[in-house]
């Protein structure tokens, strides 16, 4: 086993990199704040999003179908 | 009071030309945002001159962070594909080295499939470039002991003794991350750590194209009045 802190610990880091990579890359697409904002906010929504999802299925796949079938 | 909703369908200002593209682009490739702080300077473009300043507070602070979490160890280039390539080449195989459809890559290219890591770090600009010095002079200690090269050899020690002690420094830093990532608080975040660092260098690369070409704008596709799309 790795020692270290629990997994929940690691995945606290996911949403300073997620805010921080979708502000970078909206402030390469625009230059002015309101579009910058706007699309960061998006973004981050979008991969939030998609993340969740992914969580979810694998978090209902293990805890509830896998048990199912024994 | 409810703020205005922002209209997206409104396309973004076209700015002007961007003084010193390249130039700008070069700074930016050393100091992440710097191309655009100077940018905004010489054009008046407030909005510019705060982008760089967030290019330059969250790209270095991501690498550096993850950088300085690792023990300041997650950033370096070894020489570990001349010790592989010293194996094959005795037991008369292409196996431990990184090689390309059977054949050994040289040992620059077979280094970096060996830390590709360093591939998207060398991006992130002057703090990730002392690694390439220390894998090319190693002699020439300019940096002390920051990104050290693992397996790299002084003048002095080359010859029949070189892939001994390349082996031994690779291992002993080998070693030492193991250790590391045994301490208590380490664990998962050692991969963590290298992973912001990886990110920040790729972000700078976009930070570069900005500097040089301005924001990407996407192809603008203009309705006609009366006219149904596709027709």
């Amino acid at each position: 086993m790795i020692p270290g802190p629990t997994s929940w610990e690691v995945f606290l880091h996911f949403p300073i990199m997620i805010v921080l990579v979708n502000l970078i890359f909206s402030a390469c697409r625009y230059d002015d704040w309101g579009h910058i904002l706007h699309h960061a906010f998006r973004g981050v929504i979008y991969i939030i999003t998609f993340l969740g999802g992914v969580f979810l299925f694998l978090y209902v796949g293990l805890q509830i179908v896998v048990p199912w079938f024994g | 009071m409810s703020a205005a909703p922002i209209s997206t369908t409104r396309p973004p200002a076209q700015p002007g030309p961007l003084p010193i593209p390249a130039l700008a682009a070069l700074m930016s490739f050393a100091v992440p945002g710097l191309g655009q702080i100077v940018q905004g300077l010489l054009s008046g473009n407030f909005v510019r001159l705060v982008k760089g300043c967030i290019f330059l507070v969250a790209i270095w602070g991501m690498f550096f962070f993850g950088y300085a979490r690792s023990q300041w160890r997650n950033v370096y280039l070894p020489h570990v594909q001349e010790v592989y390539l010293d194996e094959d080449q005795k037991a008369g195989r292409v196996i431990k080295s990184a090689n390309f459809m059977g054949r050994a890559m040289p040992p620059f290219l077979g280094n970096l499939w060996n830390r590709p890591q360093y591939i998207m770090q060398f991006w992130v600009g002057l703090p990730a470039w002392p690694a390439l010095w220390n894998y090319f002079v190693p002699d020439s200690p300019v940096f002390g002991k920051y990104q050290e090269s693992p397996g790299s050899v002084l003048n002095a020690d080359k010859g029949n003794n070189e892939i001994f002690v390349r082996r031994r420094h690779a291992e002993e830093y080998e070693q030492r991350d193991n250790q590391i990532q045994q301490e208590a608080g380490m664990g998962r975040l050692w991969d963590i750590y290298w992973i912001y660092t990886v990110i920040a260098g790729a972000l700078n690369i976009m930070v570069i194209y900005d500097a040089y070409a301005g924001p990407v704008r996407f192809k603008l596709v203009k309705k006609q009045p009366g006219k149904e799309a596709g027709k």
